[in-house]
């Protein structure tokens, strides 16, 4: 039996968790100084990519306008700060947010092919198609969609950009309008930058299965990882793909401490560094349901008829009142645990037991590596390279050095040109 | 205004692919080592800003207009992390972008770069107003951050003082915004603008009559109140010198202009050949500048609401 695959391994550089962690100047999240030692502490770790997440509008502003003043901004721009990254390292490849409902393929296309080439070759489109209202509010949405038109335009969408990417004008489609040559060097189905796509849902499934080379997903347990895992592997022979080509990476969040219990303690002061009603606010916003006026040690209280939204939004409001009956949390345990993970699987403990964790996982056939979390940055990344990455590489679970080549070189084992 | 010393201001224009492949090194390191070779030089030649358009712009401003078409925010974000004084100007039309994208991308290259952010509407005189429009809405977001609204203060949690950070609830012909931008005030407090037109606080740029050598082929009569007076406009002359030996002549028009504070100084463009650059600035400057070794560029302008008149043709 051939050795198992290592794992590949993304960090998400876009979400600054517990900001007023005394190791963080959280102005620093303007300056491109910030993510070039991020970027620079990722590489000595040998990660295989960094992910920057994106939203057109302020994070702590609500639907209708109010803003949180508790709630940390996103800093650049994914644009920005991964051109700013491109030069500061050499292997680390780059995943940024461009939503098709906010962006015309063209500009897509124009841009992540510029950071490719900036790069040399080491850029992934995080593909993201929902409208977001308060997104709305910033920019007139290019359409707004049921979901199995949303999912029928994104596909379109991804057609559009790697015809622009190969050099080729675009032809009128349903959705966009034709388009001339991007007016670039030519970038043919093997230089392109990877198609990475995000969501959960059945439907989710099934269209990754179809365009996505890389899947970012919220997996709560092995069992969901292991369902979602054979369903959209399960799926690719039926879209004409082998299933080798498309990796799949759940979140984790990762807590590490030299022993159990000193990562216990750590998890706990994290948590202390988010105010309750910060938290609390979060978690009202994911259920659709303020909480405010309710007492953050009681029980959650049932929730509201008539509840609408995405089919990920439904998923993820019924997989935190699930957590909340296992588990017995009161809403402040609940928008903390909540707020920790956003539904994704968590570990809190040793680099050794997450090794295990993570052997797990890739054993069972759960996952293809893992879009990390970081509880904080920097040091939460410090500490997932000096203290996990050692260990992972040594059991084989982590490269210990780059392969040359582009980013889907490196993910898929191509040789170079 | 002047900013202290005779200003250089160069239109850089794409490469075309002919020229990419002779960049040396492996094809796909061959646009970022093209940029930043080209920009990197025009800093070291004491260039105090470098216009890029967007690649979405028709015709690229490339005289033969059959440059590479790359995306100029990405470019420019590039190039600053590995410059250092250069102000770093993005072209792009309004009839293809978007203010919100726009005014978000031209802070995180302000925040990137230090301050060194700049932008120019190319279609700025289209007759619609959609332009003028767009202008106005990057304004807007760009002050919707108060100076001292971002706090991140860790003893109290509060990251922002909201009450300096409004929405701007812009309702116009062409474009509804809510805001308030999704990123802090950028260090200038707004990226500068390049311009045809006279506005505060901006760089207007003058197309003058040219001799054959792609020199200023006048002396300079502009009103010399508009650029001094208005207090908060740097009044540049765009020329396009050939290839060959520096016009005295022409050098000393400029000189007087400048000493007559009617002129900030020049924009070197799109058509003019890198070796004549590289002349100009070696040649010419040193007679333009009385410093040489000119301090950290920056745009320097504060904009204030200034009645300007129109200039002279």
């Amino acid at each position: 039996m051939s050795r198992p695959p290592r794992l590949i391994l993304s960090g998400i550089f876009s979400t600054v968790n517990a900001w007023r962690h005394p190791a963080l100047d959280a102005r620093g999240i303007f300056t491109a100084a910030f993510y070039q030692r991020l970027a620079q502490t990722a590489e000595r770790g040998r990660l295989d990519m960094v992910f920057f997440g994106d939203a057109l509008s302020l994070p702590g502003q609500a639907a209708d306008g109010t803003l949180d003043e508790h709630a940390i901004t996103r800093g650049l721009e994914p644009a920005t700060a991964i051109a700013a990254l491109a030069g500061a390292v050499e292997h680390l490849g780059f995943a940024g947010t461009f939503n098709t409902s906010y962006w015309t393929p063209e500009a897509i296309a124009r841009k992540t092919a510029t950071l490719h080439l900036l790069s040399g070759g080491r850029m992934a489109w995080n593909v993201v198609t929902a409208t977001i209202g308060k997104d709305d509010a910033n920019l007139r949405p290019l359409a707004s969609l049921n979901q199995q038109e949303r999912y029928a335009r994104a596909e379109e969408a991804i057609a559009v950009v790697r015809r622009l990417w190969s050099g080729e004008p675009s032809a009128a489609g349903r959705w966009f309008p034709a388009a001339p040559p991007l007016g670039l060097p030519a970038l043919p189905g093997d230089d392109q930058p990877l198609i990475v796509q995000a969501g959960r849902s059945p439907e989710f499934q099934q269209q990754a299965a179809r365009t996505a080379e890389a899947v970012f997903t919220t997996l709560g347990t092995l069992e969901e990882a292991r369902a979602f895992y054979a369903s959209v592997k399960g799926a690719m022979p039926g879209a004409g793909r082998d299933p080798g080509t498309c990796k799949i990476l759940p979140g984790l969040r990762v807590v590490l401490g030299r022993t159990a219990a000193e990562a216990e303690e750590k998890a706990l002061w994290l948590e202390s560094l988010v105010l309750p009603e910060i938290s609390i606010r979060a978690l009202s916003a994911s259920l659709g349901q303020d909480l405010s006026a309710f007492d953050p040690d009681g029980p959650l209280p049932p929730a509201p008829a008539g509840q609408g939204g995405s089919a990920d939004e439904r998923a993820w409001r019924a997989q935190l009142r699930q957590l909340a009956a296992d588990r017995g949390y009161s809403i402040l345990q609940l928008s903390r645990a909540a707020g920790q993970t956003r539904g994704h699987s968590g570990y809190t403990g040793t680099p050794e037991g997450l090794a295990d964790m993570l052997a797990a996982w890739r054993d069972a056939r759960a996952c293809d590596g893992f879009n990390i979390m970081f509880p904080s940055l920097p040091e939460g990344l410090d500490d997932f390279v000096d203290l996990a990455m050692p260990v992972l590489q040594e059991r084989g679970l982590a490269q210990a050095d780059y392969r040359a080549g582009t980013l889907r070189d490196k993910l898929f084992g191509r040789e170079p040109d | 205004m002047t900013a202290g010393h005779f200003v250089v201001g160069a239109v850089l224009a794409a490469p075309t692919p002919a020229e990419l492949a002779q960049a040396g090194g492996p094809p796909a390191a061959r646009l970022a080592a093209w940029y930043l070779d080209s920009v990197q030089r025009l800093e070291e030649q004491g260039v105090d800003f470098v216009v890029i358009a967007d690649g979405s712009v028709s015709g690229q401003g490339a005289p033969a207009g059959d440059g590479v078409r790359p995306d100029a925010f990405a470019l420019l974000a590039f190039v600053a992390a590995q410059t250092r004084r250069i102000g770093l100007v993005a072209a792009f039309d309004a009839h293809l972008a978007e203010p919100f994208h726009v005014a978000r991308a031209l802070a995180s290259l302000d925040h990137a770069s230090g301050g060194r952010a700049g932008w120019q509407l190319r279609d700025e005189a289209e007759p619609t107003g959609r332009a003028r429009e767009f202008a106005a809405v990057l304004g807007k977001l760009w002050q919707s951050w108060a100076p001292g609204a971002l706090l991140a203060d860790r003893a109290s949690g509060r990251f922002l003082d909201a009450a300096g950070v409004q929405p701007i609830d812009h309702a116009g012909d062409w474009f509804r915004v809510r805001g308030p931008l999704s990123i802090a005030r950028p260090p200038q407090g707004a990226p500068v603008r390049l311009t045809g037109q006279p506005h505060a606080g901006a760089i207007a740029i003058d197309k003058v009559p040219l001799d054959a050598r792609g020199y200023n082929s006048h002396a300079f009569d502009w009103c010399a109140p508009w650029a001094i007076d208005a207090g908060s406009i740097l009044r540049l002359a765009e020329i396009a010198p050939r290839d060959g030996p520096v016009d005295p002549d022409a050098v000393e028009r400029l000189r007087a202009g400048y000493d007559a504070g009617a002129l900030g100084g020049v924009l070197l463009g799109c058509a003019t050949p890198p070796a004549a650059r590289l002349r100009f600035c070696r040649d010419a400057l040193p007679l333009l500048r009385s410093q040489p070794a000119h301090p950290a560029f920056s745009f320097p302008f504060t904009p204030t609401p200034t009645a300007c008149p129109a200039p002279r043709a």
